[in-house]
């Protein structure tokens, strides 16, 4: 037979005992099978030894101890803001209410410095294929290949039409763009957030707020848009609540 | 090197509903390669940059080592002091910036253990007791296990929970697709593609098994 099924292996890596006879027969005789099941096993060793991990932060205090011990320019901050917020820790529950705003960390992504540009080699480059996109609510411009796009449908009560296109942006980063034209962008009863929603409607994904009637948002690299097609755009009112509001505006669903 | 593009392409985390992810710094949208050979350059805002990045991962492995927060952000100090300091021997070609800071963090943290192991000494020669210095330091499997962490946590929803499930309740894939209301293709799918990831983290910044 063929080489085992990767699925397979992995499941098999964790100790579940999935697979049919032939894999058996098959692992007992080959040696790149054995190594890519033993390579999974010994990561799942390492996780699973003692449990999990707690990742945690130093003190604010100890950037601005190495700040002034190499007396860095004052170019860079030796604010506490600095220590590290990048890494969450795990959570196998949530806990409280997201504060971060989406909006303002793609606007900071919107405007890299120039050193940053010239270390990623991107400086002014632009690919052949590549359609401009304005991005709203920033003064930068960035390049944008499109994959797809797809029609946003208004659901009842609603009077809206848009559309989202899923693109790649210059950083290789998979990009939803979304033009929508609402009577709730104009309202003051609550904000217009994006999501991707799984077939099922019941996972879903939030890509950040739509402020006026144009947004770009940054898909994760771990959200799989075939998993989470449809692209869902809601009223949600300002309770503080991050979960899905269950006032939908506009619905369309992205083809694999 | 692709591969370590494919891995830090975004460092930006999914909020799926209900959880709270961190704020992403001003350089989040460059990868890691980047910031490795800017900080082999000397550019300070990639010293800052890989701070923002790796001192949790730093921190994290001096505290599981050492036990104590005090310690812990000594050799945080140190390993970032040092790693300034002799930037021109690391060469981003032949690995990972966070790898070389996990290296340091390990000299650092065993100095601490020795500088220990001494003062043990010293007390023990008193009581003639015949000490044992070469007591290994953890510091090896600690590594990997704080870097699944960290790569656990910048995976994901639900892909994190799926694994968390599958490693910690250890759950079989049928159960999670249960619990979690998934189809089990997809849960089975994202097991495989979630410990691939996890493998190549350990692959480029870990400690060679």
């Amino acid at each position: 037979m063929s080489h085992c099924d990767p699925e397979t292996l992995a499941l098999r890596s964790l100790g579940e005992r999935v697979g049919t006879p032939d894999v058996d027969a098959h692992l007992a005789t080959c040696q790149e099978c054995q190594d890519q099941l033993a390579s999974l096993g010994t990561l799942v060793g390492i996780a699973r030894t003692r449990g999990p991990v707690e990742m945690q932060q130093p003190s604010a205090a100890v950037w601005a101890r190495i700040h002034d011990e190499l007396g860095l320019t004052t170019a860079v901050t030796n604010r506490s803001d600095t220590a590290s917020t990048a890494t969450p820790a795990p959570h196998l529950e949530q806990d409280v209410a997201p504060v971060v705003s989406l909006q303002e960390r793609r606007d900071r992504r919107a405007r890299p410095s120039t050193w940053l540009l010239a270390a990623a080699g991107i400086g002014g480059i632009v690919v052949g294929g590549v359609v401009t996109a304005a991005v709203v609510g920033t003064d930068a411009q960035e390049s944008l290949t499109v994959a797809s796009s797809v029609d946003l449908a208004p659901l009842p009560a609603w009077d809206a039409q848009g559309t989202a296109e899923l693109a790649v942006n210059a950083q290789g980063q998979q990009m939803l763009v979304v033009a929508l034209d609402a009577d709730a962008a104009a309202s003051a009863d609550g904000f217009q957030e994006v999501w991707l929603i799984d077939e099922n409607v019941e996972g879903m994904v939030s890509l950040g707020i739509l402020e006026g009637s144009d947004g770009q948002f940054v898909i994760p690299d771990g959200v799989d848009v075939a998993a989470f097609p449809i692209v869902d755009i809601s009223l949600e009112p300002f309770d503080g609540d991050p979960t899905h509001s269950g006032d939908s505006i506009a619905r369309g669903q992205i083809e694999a | 090197m692709s591969a370590t593009m494919v891995m830090t392409t975004v460092r930006e985390e999914p909020r799926v509903t209900g959880s709270v992810t961190g704020p992403a710094g001003t350089t989040a949208g460059l990868s890691d390669p980047d910031v490795a050979r800017a900080f082999a350059d000397g550019a300070e805002e990639a010293l800052e940059e890989a701070y923002r990045r790796w001192s949790g991962l730093v921190f994290t492995v001096a505290m599981r080592t050492l036990g104590n927060r005090t310690d812990a952000e000594d050799v945080v100090q140190q390993v970032f002091v040092a790693a300034w300091q002799s930037r021109q021997k690391y060469e981003p070609s032949s690995g990972s910036l966070a790898g070389w800071l996990m290296g340091i963090t390990r000299y650092k943290t065993a100095d601490l253990h020795a500088a220990r192991a001494k003062v043990v000494r010293a007390q023990d020669a008193v009581e003639r007791v015949t000490p044992d210095p070469t007591e290994p330091t953890p510091a090896e499997p600690v590594v990997n296990k704080v870097l699944i962490a960290d790569e656990l946590a910048r995976l994901g929803q639900p892909q994190r929970r799926i694994l968390e499930l599958a490693f910690y309740e250890d759950l079989t894939h049928a159960q999670i697709a249960s619990v979690l209301r998934l189809p089990l293709g997809t849960v089975k799918s994202h097991i495989k593609r979630s410990l691939d990831k996890l493998r190549l983290r350990l692959e480029v910044d870990g400690v060679a098994l």
